[in-house]
């Protein structure tokens, strides 16, 4: 059966335009899928780093890109402040406050928090399209229509890209992929301006997210192992050293990357792989020049020896440079972040404040399934696939996929990256299965050929068609069916799990209308507008971020933790007694301190679970002040009832968290810890002497407390006999207080700046 | 200038000039108060200070103006002045604040609040009128700080006996409160005391006959005072008025405080909990929910604050109630915006003879009730292309202004924007209607669409060129 | 011919170190380059254009080997961005241009030789343009 030219034209036609329709229809289902939290909830920046980024974007969008890039700011970290601009990565705000500079040119005033809260749905859009690109170089479009639909609704990725959620990961997994996607291009080219385009997605990719290590040793892996295979040609020759020039001169722009990849180790082996290259460009230009001339046998055999040789001589030298220069320390060491990657004990025992954070845990194997779903056992049967043919594009899959599945099982947030690995992969697989099993042309023959010849067909071939037909409508059906499941478990996780904003949560009330616990925002806005504007509060640094963004005040410690020995003295503060946790807090001019008590609600994530790992995180620094063990009870438990150990009752960590809790329930019959199903009795709560409540929110889960000001003698006034003066003294007495202590805090504060200068040197 | 006062006014309910322009550096006399009685209302936020007088013109010559002191530390606070005459109170006399300040031998500066008669007065006429002045001020917490559940009582110091430019031969003083009032430092002199009558709640002074000129004596109140005392420090109210959509938009943001009594010992939620009942039936000096009086048929209400949506809203009927993030005590703060449409032919009118003149109407305030404002930006955006041609308020404003604003997809100049500032409002004031009359073409209304439309077509068409070019670079 | 000079350095001393042992070695070492100098002339006298190219690739090598010994002679890397970026900018136009080479000897399927260069062009006011940029 032909068919004619014009025939062909129209189904070509048809063709594209459903391929169109298919793509807008990824695009529409990647962006509306996300937008469940905006639905769901409202037009709200997420969980924490997203807040810093969208305070920095804001900032950004008010001043100049110069000032920006040199921005100090002093409102975190107290009082050391952080040099902001040069500490980030910044192409995640240049790009929305970009976004929003044009979209106001052309008379569309959207508010920066909108641009913010959009963006990720829509660069998971581009993400989509860049998949598609990429899997349709590895094997034809149908796998790239079919990758696309799948990583736009994937839930590996919808963690981390639902609308509000606007962090570096969203704009880089987009960069990723189009880095990948130019890279396919230009290795299976050749063409330069492929890998333009790649060392240029390279150089925003650097720009927006750390992760940029991973395509940093990537690709040269990739072409080490094209090399391995012999698999050398011009090709890559040229697309790996043009990358590789342009993206390493590129990154070195960047501000907080600086000389990092020609110092640091990580970056070292893309710079070993460009010598390799030379070498073997070299080598190869002789071998061919040498036989072209030279056509015996013998003098071939020559060749391979002088080769060798030279090889061999090289890797000797290349080693001995590598040694000596990490010796010289021209080669910065290997970061605890790299090591953990490969030992998974190696943060826990080293650096606990690494451990301490969720997301650089190992990967617990249902979260597999639960963000993937069947894509995690389709995803070795693609890899399979691809090892039968082995193009070069498929080594670079097969390699992706390898090294990603070792570093997703170390760290949770790594599975970010394995998720368009298993897009990819599990589309070839999908696509190849429903490549022989969804071609019912056999068929519609068949029928063809019945109608019109029905005489000349025999009873057995029809019986045989019968049942290749019935077989492949059974595994056809049964893949379509778990399409089907697939997106309804895509939506279901999206809706119920990764929407929530995570500064407000949903709860029901008694007629089940959904409600929400506003306590986070509640506190912070308290904060912003009831405390003065340069008040310093205290808090652990995961709240850091949100006191920033939300409350506006300024914070000790936050979410970038730069510097372990001050998260390190706030936690000391916490697991000290009142009296020295005061001198602490007013060394450090702390106003107000702020705690995450869950214990009313059931909200398992505040500050009384956290309290083992800044005991851990400042026993590291002060091991005589701090001791673990003295917090655990004497069966080893960590209990917070009357079975805690004094130093536990002593803690203003405690005290501040149970601080009239006990009472909310009637006089004498104690509350019940709903975190830790513990009874906590009114014995167990010391009055707190040196601060005093000034906010706690609805639910109990935010509470603040104020350090009750020092009188003109440096004694503290007893909160007791503040309480009753008369009003006219009471004013009297608090202007001098407050005047008294300003005059101490300016000279500490002078001698805090003699040490923080001391300190950033080091 | 377009903007002359009251050019269009349809009706003027009552005009207060800032500055007058009469009385300059007149002392006041001539006049004589045969009875006044002056009534002070201590219920609201604000204070309302009403004369009840007959007064005679002993002067030789016809008189036209009547001078009302006001201490001069009221005359930033005050709101406005009203006066009528006793037989007649719909028609509402001219009134302004004099500029003319003068110094007692005590210290006290006294400035003038003037009423003008409709006519002067002959020599040896009385006259009855009643005059009305509002301030901006309620007492001030005494104890400026309780505990969570005692009672919030105020404090007001005023005069005792009338304080006037003329001789009064028969004065009285009511003072009247929500619930008990009663008089600190009392005097000696039975004279002076006043007697509290429960069916009124009203203190009472008085009568007392033959006052001087400039008598000033002193009373100091304490009254309970259970509510809260709102008070929006600064209101931005936006009116966006969309033709095409139809629709009236109106976007509010509130700085609110509560001048109510503060807290001693910080905020024991512990404390506050066990008295969350006394919230049901009002009986609270801290601000747990407001509840602001909408226009009819108000929908997609919506209400944020600086960290986002605020979920604790509910709208019932034509009233939004909004509970704030955390119970806003004495001296706390909270800042918030609120929105809502309505349709616009409930504010807007056409002019009969002419289809593209169009009348805007719409209220001052929408807030709170029994709420002061310091300071109120009204502003109302007119589409893009239209052309102002008048604008008026009936209660006396700061300053107006117009300019331009880009809003979403204005291309050319922007919207019109026309801005009232307004001082010293209170809750019942902002009933009165604002009146905007513009014309907006049909011309400018249709050419809206197509400049959207035409510039989608331009971008669309600078993509293609953009693709085709990049092809050709390849080939 | 730089890619030959530098890498023949390479191929020298490890060459001294074995000398001794096995004097077959460096026969085949001489063979070696005698046939590959032998058809390189012969490529040069079939495109003449690439004699440019290669005096070109020369010159970077030489200037990229300046800087390096300069920076060895004072001891000193003070504006280190400033060095390395005029090291880099020898570095990667030497990178570029062998690449462009390759595919003016040899053009890669669906790559004339024109659009070779374009691209090789775009890529190098890229490479300058960042590295200009970078030198402050």
């Amino acid at each position: 059966m032909s068919l004619s030219v014009k025939e062909k034209t129209v189904v070509n036609w048809v063709l594209r335009a459903l391929k169109l329709l298919i793509c807008i229809f990824v695009v529409v289902a990647s962006i509306s899928s996300r937008l469940f939290a905006v639905v769901k909830f409202e037009s709200i920046i997420h969980e924490f780093d997203p807040w810093f980024n969208f305070r920095a974007t804001k900032l950004l969008t008010e001043t100049s890109f110069y000032n920006f890039l040199n921005w100090f700011d002093s409102r975190t970290w107290y009082p050391l402040g952080r040099v902001t601009g040069g500490t980030l990565y910044p192409g995640l705000m240049t790009t929305a406050s970009l976004i929003w500079n044009i979209l106001h040119k052309i008379g569309i005033p959207i508010d920066i928090r909108n641009v913010c809260v959009l963006f990720a749905p829509i660069f998971s859009s581009l993400t989509a399209w860049a998949t598609y690109k990429l899997a349709s170089d590895i094997k034809d479009t149908r796998t790239g229509l079919l990758a696309a639909a799948f990583i736009a609704i994937v839930p590996g990725y919808i963690s981390r890209s639902v609308a509000g959620s606007y962090d570096n990961e969203a704009i880089a997994i987009t960069l990723l992929m189009l880095t990948f996607m130019f890279w396919i291009k230009s290795i299976k080219t050749g063409s330069i301006l492929h890998t333009i385009g790649a060392s240029l997605c390279y150089f925003y990719m650097v720009s927006a997210w750390g992760g940029y290590v991973f395509i940093t040793n990537l690709i040269p892996f990739h072409v080490f192992c094209l090399l391995l295979m012999g698999r050398y040609s011009n090709q890559i020759y040229v697309s790996y050293t043009t990358w590789f020039v342009l993206g390493t001169v590129a990154s070195m722009q960047i501000p907080f990357v600086g000389f990092l990849p020609i110092r640091s180790n990580d970056h070292m082996s893309a710079l070993g792989i460009f010598g390799l290259l030379q070498i073997v460009a070299f080598g190869n230009f002789i071998k061919k020049s040498y036989s072209q001339n030279n056509n015996n046998s013998n003098s071939n055999g020559n060749l391979k020896k002088v080769m060798v040789f030279s090889f061999l001589a090289v890797c000797i030298l290349g080693i001995l440079l590598l040694i000596l220069a990490t010796y010289l320390g021209l080669i910065a060491p290997w970061t605890g972040r790299f090591y953990s990657l490969w030992d998974t004990n190696y943060a826990k025992i080293h650096i606990p404040i690494i451990a301490s954070v969720s997301e650089h845990q190992p990967v617990a194997w249902p979260a597999f399934f639960f963000d993937t779903h069947f894509l995690i056992w389709l995803f070795p049967v693609g890899v399979t696939l691809l090892f039968s043919e082995l193009k070069n594009e498929h080594v670079f899959i097969i390699v992706y996929s390898v090294l990603c599945s070792y570093f997703a099982g170390v760290m949770v947030r790594l599975m970010l990256t394995l998720t368009p690995v298993i897009c990819i992969a599990s589309s070839v697989a999908l696509s190849q299965l429903f490549d022989t099993y969804l071609n019912f042309y056999d068929l519609f023959k068949f029928w063809q050929n019945g109608s019109s010849s029905r005489q000349n067909s025999t009873n057995k071939d029809t019986k045989l068609n019968f049942f290749k037909f019935l077989s492949k409508l059974i595994v056809s059906g049964s893949f379509i069916f778990y399409l089907y499941i697939f997106v309804y478990h895509c939506t279901w996780v999206t809706q119920n799990a990764y929407s929530s904003p995570s500064v407000v949560l949903p709860s029901q009330t008694p007629d089940g209308k959904m409600a929400l616990i506003d306590d986070f925002r509640e506190a912070y806005y308290w904060l912003r507008m009831n405390t003065d504007e340069d008040s310093k509060v205290a808090a652990w640094w995961d709240y850091g971020y949100q006191i920033g963004g939300m409350a506006d005040r300024t914070t000790l410690v936050d979410n970038n933790t730069w510097n372990n020995t001050h998260i390190a003295l706030v936690g000391k503060a916490m697991a000290s007694n009142e009296d020295r946790a005061y001198e602490i807090f007013n060394e450090l001019d702390v106003d107000y301190v702020l705690v995450v008590f869950g214990g009313l609600l059931g909200f398992g994530g505040d500050d009384l679970n956290k309290f083992l790992w800044m005991i851990r995180i400042s026993e590291g620094i002060w091991p005589d002040e701090v001791n673990e063990r003295s917090f655990f009870s004497t069966t080893g438990e960590y209990r917070v009832d009357s079975s805690a150990t004094q130093v536990m009752k002593d803690s203003i960590m405690y005290k501040m968290s149970y601080h009239n809790f006990p009472y909310l329930y009637g006089e004498n019959s104690g509350g019940v810890d709903h975190v830790r199903q513990q009874l906590i009795k009114p014995e167990d709560v010391g009055d707190l002497k040196r601060f005093h409540e000034v906010f706690t929110s609805e639910n109990w889960m935010i509470r603040i407390y104020k350090l009750n000001e020092r009188d003109n003698e440096g004694r503290d006034s007893e909160f007791s006999v503040f309480k009753n003066k008369s009003v006219a003294n009471d004013n009297n007495s608090n202007v001098e207080g407050v005047d008294g202590s300003r005059r101490r805090r300016r000279r500490r504060r002078q001698q805090y700046s003699l040490l923080d200068a001391s300190e950033l040197r080091i | 200038m377009l903007l002359t006062k009251q050019s269009l006014t349809v009706f003027v309910l009552l005009l207060v000039q800032l500055i007058g322009t009469f009385a300059q550096g007149i002392l006041p006399s001539g006049w004589e108060n045969i009875k006044l009685t002056r009534e002070l209302d201590l219920q609201h936020t604000f204070t309302v200070e009403s004369f009840q007088l007959t007064i005679k013109n002993i002067a030789d010559k016809p008189l036209k103006q009547y001078f009302i002191p006001i201490p001069k530390q009221l005359r930033d606070q005050l709101s406005t002045i009203t006066a009528s005459l006793s037989k007649n109170t719909d028609a509402l006399l001219n009134c302004y604040v004099s500029d003319t300040l003068n110094t007692l031998e005590d210290g006290t500066v006294l400035s003038y609040g003037v009423v003008e008669l409709p006519t002067p007065l002959q020599p040896g006429k009385e006259i009855d009128i009643v005059a009305r002045i509002f301030y901006n001020i309620a007492g001030i917490p005494y104890p400026s700080k309780i505990k969570i559940g005692e009672v919030q009582q105020l404090y007001f110091s005023t005069n005792r006996l009338p304080l006037s430019p003329y001789s009064t031969l028969e004065g009285r003083l009511l003072v009247k409160t929500k619930s008990d009032v009663k008089e600190d430092n009392k005097p000696e002199d039975q004279f002076l005391q006043g007697t509290f009558n429960d069916d009124t709640n009203t203190l009472e002074f008085g009568p007392w006959y033959d006052i001087k000129p400039y008598t000033v004596s002193n009373v100091d109140l304490i009254y309970k005072h259970v509510p809260a005392l709102k008070e929006v420090i600064n209101l931005q109210r936006d009116i966006w008025v969309a033709h095409w959509a139809s629709t009236i938009q109106f976007e509010e943001y509130y700085e609110l405080t509560n001048k109510g009594v503060g807290l001693t010992d910080g905020f024991s939620r512990l404390e506050f909990m066990k008295r969350s009942q006394l919230a049901q039936f009002g009986m609270i000096p801290w601000i747990h929910i407001l509840e602001m009086s909408l226009p009819e048929q108000a929908t997609e209400h919506f209400c944020t604050d600086k960290v986002g949506m605020v979920s604790t809203t509910d709208v019932v009927g034509d009233t939004f109630y909004i509970k704030p993030r955390f119970p806003i005590f004495g001296g706390w703060f909270y800042n918030f915006t609120i929105g809502w449409t309505n349709p616009l032919n409930q504010f807007l009118q056409r002019y009969e003879n002419d289809d593209e003149t169009f009348l805007l109407t719409v209220p001052i305030l929408n807030g709170p009730q029994d709420t002061v404002y310091d300071n109120v930006n009204v502003t109302i955006y007119l589409p893009e292309g239209a052309e102002l041609l008048d604008a008026g308020s009936p209660v006396s404003y700061k300053s107006i202004s117009t300019a331009h604003e880009h809003s979403y997809f204005d291309m050319k100049e922007g919207h019109v924007k026309l801005t009232f500032e307004f001082k010293n409002l209170f809750t019942d004031i902002g009933k009165a209607d604002l009146l905007v009359k513009y014309r907006y073409s049909k011309a400018a209304l249709y050419k809206k669409p197509l400049s959207i439309a035409a510039y989608f077509f331009s971008a669309l068409m600078g993509f293609f060129v953009i693709r085709s070019l990049n092809l050709s670079i390849n080939n | 011919m730089a890619a030959n000079t530098s890498s023949a350095n390479f191929i020298k001393t490890s060459t001294n170190a074995t000398n001794k042992k096995s004097n077959s070695i460096w026969n085949d070492f001489q063979d070696v380059y005698r046939v590959s100098m032998k058809s390189y002339w012969d490529a040069l006298d079939k495109y003449p254009k690439l004699k440019l190219i290669d005096i070109f690739c020369l010159f970077l090598v030489i200037i990229g080997v300046i800087q390096f010994a300069f920076l060895c002679l004072i001891r000193d890397n003070f504006p280190f961005n400033a060095f390395l970026s005029g090291f880099i900018i020898c570095v990667g136009q030497f990178a570029l241009l062998i690449s462009f080479r390759m595919q003016y000897l040899n053009p890669f399927p669906g790559i004339p030789k024109n659009r070779a260069f374009g691209e090789f062009i775009v890529a190098s006011l890229i490479l300058h343009f960042i590295c200009l940029h970078f030198i402050n």
